[in-house]
């Protein structure tokens, strides 16, 4: 579990930089597997992956 | 999630022999005193419980694992270190066995969820990330961090917040979006290659560049800090001296008063010169004939009023022109379709409004003579300035030959820090400087540097055809960055607000603020504190931080109490076991007044006391008086478990 402050802080700067809460959702949920230090390269790649491809872009 | 430590066993090593065992029951106490008399291996103990924490140890050098080496005996050739934990209440045991033919350290892990031992070091998943040494030695510490935790020099605070936080994850997200992009430009055939590998080229110079610079300003910072701090120190020094001479000391105040109040006369007169020149008709008298011969060919035309688009909008829809003949559809039609080549509303409005400044700004008679008027105050102003700077500076080398050599030193010393200090400042100037089109990859600039790497990127995604991936880590960069930036100036903020609260019952008698967590620990009012309140600062700073999470770790102090006086000690004790799950602490003899009877009481007497100390010819003696179910002897050393014991035992009891 990531500090709160971090967690509150990814959604003020998804929202300002103009994502949704679902993608900054997303986001936190691969903070926390990030923080856990036991993700392999594939299971990270992963995580990326899912949360490059939800960005929207030109807002 | 919970980390306790149950205990440890040493064997072969320059820390005594020992099996220290700090549960009471399933649970170790709140407070465990473990009093060491200093060269019994208290470095040594916390030197092996960091390095089990972290696994350090299998990369350690041969000379580092030959020093832990008993000096006992020289024929030893192994020895072992064992750890024990508890995480929730499970048990967790990390065993160093130590090579010293071989110089190497090999680890077995002892776990219910391994199944039993195993080799190497295999913590489990869950407290992984706890276990790097960054984070463990913020709960294993001594008296040296505490200090470097409020050195302008260092950066310890920062680092320290972000560690217990995990902000640097953010940093993680950052990094791994970039190496996805690394991996994702594809490499272009034909023509395209030359000038693609030229591209990643210049990226990576810029990149290397980038941090480089980004160093430099960091250690430049801290410099700017550390010096600014030197000379506040040595301009009260100097004003200290002179204040013993009343007359040289109220001269020198009129002379600093005098100067600085020219100065702000000058700057006053810059500002005013500087908005006056921005206005071409003041600076240049031909072109105020320019502008008023503009404006009267603009009325001689009649514009804009007679060419305004909105002119015959508002004829179309009336039922006749003003020639007076009747406006049916046609008519209207014709009368919109023909207004397009007439002036919209907009360039109207600017022509109206240029009349209107030419017409304000050139007819004010008075208005035209400031700039000479203001030029001449500007002269007069700085020749005040400079003729004050020379006074304060002939008095203060009068002065400086009246005083004797330590004023002269000191003196001496400030000019020197001052010019220190400006060539410092010129320095961080060049690194914010602002980006220019001519800049290249040897740029001193940040921000020119990271609009040339972004630039570049750009390049290269457009050559590989990846421009919609990099937007998308542009983006998700932006926000760890963000984000990290907001996270962190609340923590910071939480953080102050709580330590000082803690501070203000803690240091009664010598009161002492928090004012900002910049890299290190900023106090209010004052650059450093004495030992003392550097110590209690950390380790309120510390056990706030650590008590932020969910999650519960030991703390472990080296001689916590040494340099505290005995009412900080007291309000220290008191506090500490309200800050942390389990508190273990090295002790010598002569930190026990007053720290030991305020943990007694603020952990509700919940407290272990162990006493360890080398075999020699006293020993009988001193353990004459002790249950021998109380005490171990091993073959160089003795531990006595038990209050008693601990209270009375002193280093003269002992030699």
């Amino acid at each position: 579990m990531i500090d709160q402050e971090i967690i509150k802080a990814i959604k003020i700067a998804c929202q300002e930089a103009g994502q949704d809460d679902s993608f900054a959702n997303k986001l936190i949920k691969w903070a926390e597997a990030v923080s856990t230090k036991s993700l392999s390269p594939m299971q990270s790649n992963e995580h990326l992956n899912v949360v490059i491809k939800s960005i929207v872009v030109g807002k | 999630m919970r980390i306790t430590i149950d205990g440890w066993e040493s064997k072969g090593l320059r820390c005594p022999d020992v099996h220290v065992n700090l549960l009471s029951g399933e649970h170790p106490k709140k407070v465990s005193l473990i009093q060491m008399p200093n060269g019994t291996g208290k470095t040594t103990t916390l030197k092996l419980i960091r390095a089990s924490l972290t696994g350090a140890a299998q990369n350690w050098d041969r000379d580092s694992v030959i020093e832990l080496k008993s000096l006992r005996d020289d024929s030893i050739q192994h020895g072992q270190f064992i750890l024990k934990l508890s995480i929730d209440d499970k048990p967790l045991a990390f065993i160093s066995k130590i090579d010293f033919i071989e110089g190497k350290v090999r680890y077995e892990t002892s776990s219910p969820d391994l199944g039993g031992k195993v080799d190497g070091w295999n913590p489990p998943t869950s407290i992984k990330r706890f276990l790097d040494e960054k984070f463990v030695s913020l709960f294993i510490f001594d008296g040296e961090f505490a200090a470097n935790l409020l050195d302008s020099r260092k950066t310890k605070a920062t680092e320290a917040i972000e560690t217990l936080s995990q902000l640097d994850l953010l940093d993680e997200i950052a990094s791994e979006s970039e190496s996805l992009w690394d991996k994702e430009k594809k490499e272009v055939s034909g023509t395209s290659k030359p000038f693609l590998n030229q591209l990643k080229d210049r990226e990576q110079k810029l990149i290397d560049r980038l941090k480089k610079i980004e160093s430099i300003r960091e250690t430049l910072s801290a410099k700017d800090q550390e010096l600014q701090d030197q000379i506040n120190k040595l301009t009260n020094d100097i004003e200290e001296k002179i204040g013993q001479n009343r007359e040289i000391k109220e001269k020198r105040d009129r002379l600093i008063e005098d100067k600085n109040h020219k100065e702000m006369a000058l700057k006053q007169n810059v500002d005013i010169y500087m908005q006056e020149i921005r206005l071409p008709h003041k600076l240049f008298s031909g072109f105020k004939k320019h502008l008023i011969d503009f404006k009267s060919s603009l009325d001689k035309a009649k514009l804009p009023q007679k060419s305004s688009k909105q002119f015959f909008v508002e004829l179309s829809e009336d039922a006749s022109c003003i020639c007076g003949r009747p406006i049916g559809l046609n008519e209207k039609n014709a009368i919109l379709k023909n207004s397009e080549s007439y002036l919209s509303e907009e360039i109207s409005t600017v022509l109206n409004v240029l009349k209107e400044d030419i017409k304000e700004y050139t007819n004010n008679e008075e208005s035209n003579n400031d700039i000479a008027q203001s030029r001449k105050e500007l002269s007069d102003a700085y020749k005040d300035y400079h003729r004050a700077v020379t006074e304060f500076n002939k008095n203060e080398l009068k002065i400086n030959a009246l005083q004797d050599t330590a004023y002269q030193k000191l003196s001496k010393e400030n000019t020197d820090k001052q010019i220190e200090l400006k060539n410092n400042q010129a320095m961080l100037s060049q690194i914010d400087l602002p980006y220019k089109p001519t800049d290249d990859e040897s740029s001193n600039s940040i921000n020119s540097l990271e609009i040339q790497l972004r630039e570049t990127q750009n390049r290269i995604a457009e050559v590989t055809g990846t421009v919609d991936l990099r937007d998308r880590i542009n983006i998700l960069k932006s926000i760890a960055i963000n984000a990290k930036k907001i996270a962190k100036k609340e923590l910071h903020s939480q953080l102050i607000i709580e330590c000082n609260n803690r501070l203000s019952k803690v240091l009664v008698n010598s009161p002492l603020q928090i004012e900002d967590i910049d890299n290190h620990i900023k106090l209010k009012g004052q650059t450093a504190g004495s030992v003392g309140q550097t110590l209690a600062v950390a380790y309120i700073f510390l056990t706030v931080a650590l008590h932020r999470g969910s999650h519960q770790f030991p703390l472990v102090v080296d001689s916590p109490a040494g340099s505290l006086e005995e009412l900080v000690r007291s309000e220290i004790g008191k506090v500490i076991p309200e800050l942390c799950e389990q508190f273990i602490s090295f002790i010598i003899d002569t930190e026990k007044l007053g720290f030991v009877s305020a943990l007694e009481k603020g952990s509700k007497n919940s407290v272990t006391y162990n006493t360890i100390f080398r075999k020699n010819s006293m020993t009988e003696e001193l353990l004459k008086t002790v249950d021998s179910s109380n005490y171990e002897v091993t073959g160089d050393s003795v531990l006595v478990n038990g209050k008693v014991f601990f209270d009375e035992f002193t280093l003269a009891k002992e030699l």
